[in-house]
């Protein structure tokens, strides 16, 4: 989110809180859990005074979180019935650290919420309780830990980019990726060791090189990508794909090729 | 049948592929092609000296230090997909040295076309 949407949210939520206007939200495209996972813990990041935030997705099923001072105090409920039966003993109580139980079931909760989901709705509104003294919460780099989230990815990520959208469509076919953001690791998914491999490769600079195919030379616009195989390459290929400021190398079976080139076109048509 | 034959047979048989070209990736050079659109030199010599950077370059080298434990594993197959094209570059199992370089949409098939662009340079050197 760049800073002026970043200024435009923060007015619109300062503007609902002081004039009891009701905020319409704001949607998010997701596709996973681990997005679903981000924005939640974005958002919390984002509260520094009491609220209770409602996610809502595409499904109609909803979790509302009371957050304060950038910190997860308590699940305060879930719809439908089904899913606050399953859930009953997370409701309401408070968080402490990221060890606790009912960060493990919450991270259950989350998975059942984000089963076929493609959209999350967030509002927002003030505490109806008082706060207690003790409440300490729980923070979202200790939430992102607990539940192996890499990296929290902006939603500008996710609302714009082919290459986020293109990793996220390749998570059941690829065994590695990561993403970079103007040469920098921003998420990391898969195997460890072939992590390990790719954040190598992107340090020894390997990327698309300038081989003049397109006419009138390649723009920082162009959405490209790359593919090496090799039947010595323990069986897997490599990508590169790059995109303004933003790239990604995938490691995945050979075995997929066509999916995965099939995912790239559609990710940037 | 010649290699021009086999190349217009290919393009026949894939009707998403649109310019395949036989060349040697030592020199640089086109040695036949076949496309359905107009192609100058100077794009077949282009199309020939990202097939060289694809297979033997730079990154091709990474790839293959970074990959394979072993470190010498070459690499066969390279695609670039860009501006609703893919570009395919496959090296010869038989003379190293050798590759096809082809431009398609991305709809192609492509596991069966890079089989049989496989088989098809296996074929220019046993013909």
């Amino acid at each position: 989110m760049n800073d002026i949407n970043r200024l435009k949210s923060k007015l619109e939520k300062l503007g609902a809180e002081e004039f009891g206007a009701k905020s319409d939200g704001h949607v998010f495209k997701v596709s996973n859990l681990d997005e679903v996972m981000t924005v939640m813990l974005r958002e919390i990041d984002e509260t520094l005074l009491g609220r209770e935030l409602e996610f809502r997705n595409d499904r109609g099923d909803m979790i509302g979180l009371e957050v304060s001072g950038r910190r997860l105090l308590c699940v305060s409920k879930v719809l439908p019935e089904r899913l606050a039966t399953s859930f009953k003993s997370l409701l309401k109580v408070a968080t402490f650290d990221a060890h606790g139980p009912e960060i493990d079931d919450m991270a259950r909760l989350l998975d059942a919420f984000s089963e076929e989901a493609t959209k999350l709705k967030v509002t927002s509104h003030g505490l109806s309780r008082a706060m207690g003294s003790s409440e300490v919460g729980c923070s979202p780099d200790s939430l992102a830990q607990a539940w192996s989230l890499d990296a929290v990815e902006t939603t500008e990520e996710n609302e714009e980019s082919a290459v986020a959208s293109f990793l996220a469509s390749c998570r059941d076919i690829a065994s590695a990726w990561i993403q970079l953001k103007e040469g920098s690791v921003t998420r990391k998914s898969g195997d460890e060791a072939l992590i390990e491999r790719l954040v190598s490769l992107a340090s020894d600079g390997f990327s698309i090189p300038d081989i003049g195919l397109k006419q009138g030379g390649n723009s920082a616009e162009a959405k490209r990508c790359i593919v090496l195989r090799s039947p010595s390459l323990e069986q897997h290929s490599v990508l590169f794909a790059e995109n303004e400021n933003r790239a990604a190398l995938v490691l995945f079976p050979a075995e997929n090729l066509s999916q995965v080139i099939s995912k790239w076109h559609s990710a940037v048509a | 049948m010649n290699i021009s034959r086999q190349l217009d047979t290919l393009l026949q048989d894939f009707p998403n592929c649109e310019t395949v070209a036989f060349a040697d990736i030592s020199t640089g050079l086109v040695l036949c092609s076949s496309t359905r659109k107009t192609m100058s030199r100077g794009q077949l010599d282009a199309l020939c000296a990202a097939a060289i950077e694809l297979l033997n370059g730079k990154q091709a080298s990474l790839a293959s230090a970074t990959l394979d434990p072993n470190g010498n594993a070459k690499v066969q197959e390279a695609l670039l997909m860009e501006d609703g094209l893919l570009n395919i570059f496959v090296r010869s199992s038989v003379v190293s040295t050798e590759a096809l370089c082809c431009i398609c949409v991305p709809e192609i098939e492509i596991d069966s076309f890079i089989d049989r662009a496989c088989s098809e340079l296996a074929n220019f050197d046993t013909d």
